[in-house]
């Protein structure tokens, strides 16, 4: 083991092919087949859900790198006669067009040259994967259905530089190269004019604009009728990132904002046969910018695309036995390890993270992991109490401290009428085994409170738990225990190749450590970023205070909000925000089947489990939320900063909210 | 009760937050332990745990010690390596832009990197004091220099001008190069620089050194601001708030003042009438440790021995 083994998080962007192989967890592929399968495909996510890494499975280097080391190509057989091209928006350069301060003054203009730059992008990639493929061995040009060698690709150029939809652009290009040459050069002038090197864009460049899709799908035809390539083969163009396009810098003109997500929705909306595409997205983000360009009509989900939300899959279920979350974190665990040079240890039967990290503790066993010298005195005992209840609870208290303090919580609760003078599992509280489940973590964390100690956080099934179904969240949590880890062991760190059994202690600081980390990080998103941090900060301040002032314990369920699906549709500023927290993974927002008579749709909302450390929450959803006003959440967005006039969306007058 | 460590307490790693310390703290330290602080010249021959667990057994109680720990977590210690990449860095850039500006090279000559290890190797490159190993910073740095390069501090004491000017004459000399490791408060610099005032006019002098407090830099800066042959340009210089400052300037006001609080309680062991004379030479309140010594500008009590104080970081003084 040379480093950390969780060193680099994002994976999909920045390994290799070769690291992709040995790295990429083929857990989520049966769970998102339609991305290899015919038809549009928007793919949405959070950062960290593993949308580039599935998508990434659509490019021929990662499926080479298959054949080279001689592993199983994840994609099942079937389904692997596909070529395609990708296009990552962030990184192609295609978020460049907020360089040009002018942009808006024709939107529509804009948003045709948006187009045509995002056409040639896609014909580059696809000629780049084309000739790897041709130059690849001929299993995989077969599997594709791809009729010809390297030396053949020449005969490609003339039959696509020929097409008509260039507009005589290419000109006639003899060979292979010097068709990509010249499709890279409009993309080389296009980057010129938006990095501001060139101060108008050519002529020709505007006179001879294509529509979005059309030249991609005018190649894969014009190979197929030529019979270079089989006609069952799929053609799939993946473009990635697509919320990065909502944040390209506009002026903000009234009526004169460039729309250029509604690009990709036309093309989306063409549901061309020849071409299919995949949209990497946030889960908000898409479904809120259905616009199609040029139109007023908007984009139907399973008529112009099938939707894989990976957030979905992966949130952690109630019912454990469909959650895949765990699996799959286990298989990307073991796949980091074995990638680091660990060897022992890591066979199917084993689980290498129980192994390092151990069970998780109980709430008692994390007391008792406090050392408190004097536990009885972590009881707040009323004077008004018998002498019995408050020498018993004493008495309890130096056994098992959490029951002691649960007995307190009972008996302010229910009154001091109980007979204590029993054995301890037949105490009241602990006959009650929902009462006591429900309120359990909460004590734990109060005593740690009281006590002025930080709780412990731990063992296998915690870190799970913490990760709120997202991986990269999982691979933060290890990669700051095993920082953590590291800076205890010294050389032996770097030298063993057996599994190490990682102290309770360590992983605690580690994982406080990451809950840190991930506070901080929420600044540095995009879109509104600092609210968004403070809106957490205070909310989650404000119920953990209500939490530990509560010496009843009577709401343990309060480390979350829930709010009437209907009333907050009124207000769409609020929705939105609260949208944004989900999608971009602050929050969790789920369906809330509610206690309430009124059975009213409602939509519960929690933090994500890995923020509870630092604000000392629990992590594990219990009991009831706090049902939250919706001019309550709107006042606590007014304090985080975000200062936009809440009004009713149907409402003629447009009164605020906070004015009712 | 009184609290004696045998080690470090691994509980305290994950304390409580009135103690001061962040989670973590002791893992940190046990790892800069054996892989910085261990370098420290004048303990060599003592494992740097032992020192660190008789300087916290400096104090009774529990809570001071963990106050005495996150103060260690404060300090910025310049190991060796740090130190060669400060040699680097200062010659590939600070040296090496004073050059061309002195020469009026042509950047964009293929030559540019040899005619500057040229025109640097016709200086003369000396120490202020003998802390700043001269040989270390030409071998690091692929440079020859003159034969002798005397430090300046004894130049100053013992040094006859017109043997000085001769030796510059006869080894064609025309610019000074003075480099330091430490600049505290600034004194020892303003000695050299009042000597070239008084005898070098005539010389162009670069003084750079490595590292530097804030204090140091104000005094020398002032001082040079009359000299016109006379350039000054620091490798690292200390921010303000790295600095121990009590108050809403200090990185942590609560903390501080705990540790203020602490010097308080302290200075009479440590021999010291004032609770400011804690924060070192002239008050500067450097947290900085060299691996070759403790500058006398930083915080007392990780250097001072007295009978009742084990220091952590003991100091080799000048006689």
């Amino acid at each position: 083991m040379k480093s950390n083994p969780f060193f680099e998080l994002y994976v999909g962007d920045r390994f290799s092919s070769r690291e992709f192989v040995t790295i990429f967890s083929n857990y989520l592929v049966p769970h998102a087949l339609p991305i290899f399968i015919p038809g549009n495909v928007v793919v949405t996510g959070i950062q960290g859900s593993g949308k580039s890494m599935l998508l990434g499975l659509l490019q021929p280097r990662v499926r080479r790198e298959y054949d080279i080391v001689g592993q199983e190509f994840p994609v099942p057989e079937n389904r692997r006669k596909f070529l395609s091209a990708s296009v990552n928006i962030a990184h192609k350069s295609a978020i460049d067009f907020g360089l040009r301060k002018h942009i808006d003054e024709n939107p529509e203009e804009v948003e045709l040259l948006f187009a045509d730059f995002l056409n040639y992008l896609i014909v580059e990639d696809f000629l780049d994967s084309l000739s790897f493929i041709a130059k690849g061995p001929t299993s995989i040009r077969t599997e594709v259905g791809l009729h010809t060698g390297d030396n053949a690709l020449n005969n490609i150029a003339p039959t696509i530089s020929a097409l008509p939809i260039w507009e005589g652009w290419l000109g006639d290009c003899r060979t292979f190269e010097s068709l990509q040459k010249r499709i890279q050069e409009r993309v080389r002038l296009y980057r010129r004019y938006l990095h501001r090197k060139d101060h108008e864009l050519d002529f020709s460049i505007r006179d001879t604009r294509t529509h979005i899709g059309h030249p991609i799908r005018d190649c894969i035809l014009s190979l197929k009728a030529e019979g270079i390539v089989d006609d069952d083969t799929s053609m799939f163009v993946d473009i990635d990132q697509y919320e990065e396009l909502g944040n390209i810098s506009t002026r903000d003109t009234p009526g004169k904002h460039v729309d250029y997500r509604s690009v990709i929705n036309r093309a989306l909306a063409a549901r061309d046969g020849a071409v299919s595409y995949r949209i990497g997205a946030r889960g908000h983000a898409w479904r809120r910018h259905g616009r199609i360009q040029g139109t007023t009509a908007k984009l139907e989900e399973e008529r112009d695309y099938k939707y894989v939300d990976l957030d979905a899959l992966l949130k952690r279920k109630e019912n454990q036995t469909i959650d895949i979350f765990p699996d799959f974190a286990k298989d990307v665990f073991a796949r980091r390890l074995k990638f680091a040079g660990f060897r022992d240890g890591l066979s199917d039967e084993t689980d290498p993270l129980e192994t390092i990290y151990g069970p998780q503790l109980s709430a008692t066993e994390r007391v008792k992991r406090l050392n408190i010298r004097q536990p009885e005195n972590i009881l707040k005992l009323d004077t008004k109490w018998k002498a019995e209840t408050k020498a018993a609870l004493k008495a309890l208290a130096k056994k098992d401290l959490l029951s002691a303090k649960l007995g307190e919580i009972w008996i302010r609760q229910k009154g001091d009428d109980f007979d204590l003078n029993v054995p301890t599992r037949e105490l009241p509280w602990e006959a009650k085994s929902y009462w006591r489940k429900e309120r359990r973590e909460a004590a734990a964390l109060q005593i740690a409170s009281q006590s002025h100690q930080r709780p412990y956080w731990c063992g296998a099934q915690e870190i799970i738990g913490l990760s709120g179904g997202n991986i990269l969240v999982f691979l933060s949590l290890n990669q700051f225990i095993w920082d953590t880890w590291i800076q205890y062991a010294g050389d032996e760190s770097e030298n063993r190749t057996s599994l190490p059994k990682i102290a309770e202690i360590v992983q605690s600081i580690g994982i406080l450590k990451a809950s840190n980390f991930w506070i901080d990080k929420m600044a540095q998103e995009t879109g509104r970023s600092s609210e968004r941090l403070r809106f957490v900060k205070l909310v989650a301040e404000k119920l953990a205070s209500n939490l530990f002032s509560d010496d009843k314990l009577s709401n343990p369920g309060h480390t979350g909000f829930s709010l009437i699906e209907q009333e907050v549709g009124e207000y769409p500023e609020i929705l939105h925000f609260l949208e944004e927290l989900a999608d971009y993974g602050n929050m969790l927002m789920l369906d809330h089947t509610t206690k309430n008579r009124d059975r009213r749709h409602r939509k519960k909302f929690y933090f994500h489990p890995v923020f509870c450390p630092h604000f000392r929450i629990p992590y594990i959803r219990t009991k009831e939320p706090y049902y939250a006003k919706v001019s309550e959440v709107a006042s606590w967005i007014y304090d985080a900063g975000y200062r936009v006039k809440f009004a009713r969306e149907s409402s003629l007058d447009q009164q605020s909210l906070f004015d009712t | 009760m009184k609290s004696v460590l045998t080690e470090l307490p691994v509980e305290w790693d994950y304390a409580g937050d009135d103690d001061g310390l962040d989670a973590g703290s002791v893992s940190y330290i046990k790892f800069l332990g054996r892989k910085l602080f261990q370098e420290y010249e004048p303990n060599q021959f003592q494992v740097f745990e032992d020192r660190l667990v008789d300087w916290l057994n400096n104090l009774d109680s529990e809570s001071d010690q963990k106050l005495l720990l996150a103060l260690l977590v404060e300090l910025f210690f310049v190991g060796r390596r740090e130190f060669e990449a400060l040699y680097r860095s200062v010659y590939g850039g600070i040296l090496s832009q004073w050059i061309v500006d002195q020469d009026q090279l042509n950047l964009f000559d293929p030559d540019i990197d040899g005619h500057i290890r040229a025109s640097l190797n016709s200086c003369w490159l000396c120490p202020i004091t003998d802390s700043l190993r001269i040989n270390s910073f030409l071998k690091v740095n692929g440079l020859k220099s003159m034969e002798h390069r005397p430090d300046w501090k004894s130049l100053v004491k013992f040094g006859d001008v017109k043997k000085i000017k001769s030796y510059m004459a006869e080894n064609k000399i025309k610019k000074i190069v003075l480099l330091e490791d430490f600049v505290g408060s600034g004194t020892q610099v303003q000695e050299a620089l009042d000597y070239v005032e008084k005898s070098l006019k005539d010389f162009n002098v670069l003084i750079c050194p490595l590292v530097v407090c804030p204090k140091g830099d104000e005094l020398v800066s002032k001082k040079v601001e009359k000299l016109v042959n006379v350039d000054y340009k620091p490798g690292l210089l200390i921010p303000n708030e790295a600095m121990f400052q009590r108050g809403t300037n200090s990185p942590n006001p609560e903390l501080y003042e705990k540790f203020w609080q602490l010097f308080s309680r302290l200075q009479g062991r440590l021999g010291i009438s004032k609770t400011e004379a804690m924060l070192g030479f002239k008050k500067t309140g450097a947290q900085v440790v060299m691996y070759s010594n403790c500058p006398n500008n930083t915080l007392t009590l990780f250097h001072r021995e007295t009978d009742d104080w084990k220091p952590l970081f003991a100091r080799v003084n000048r006689v």
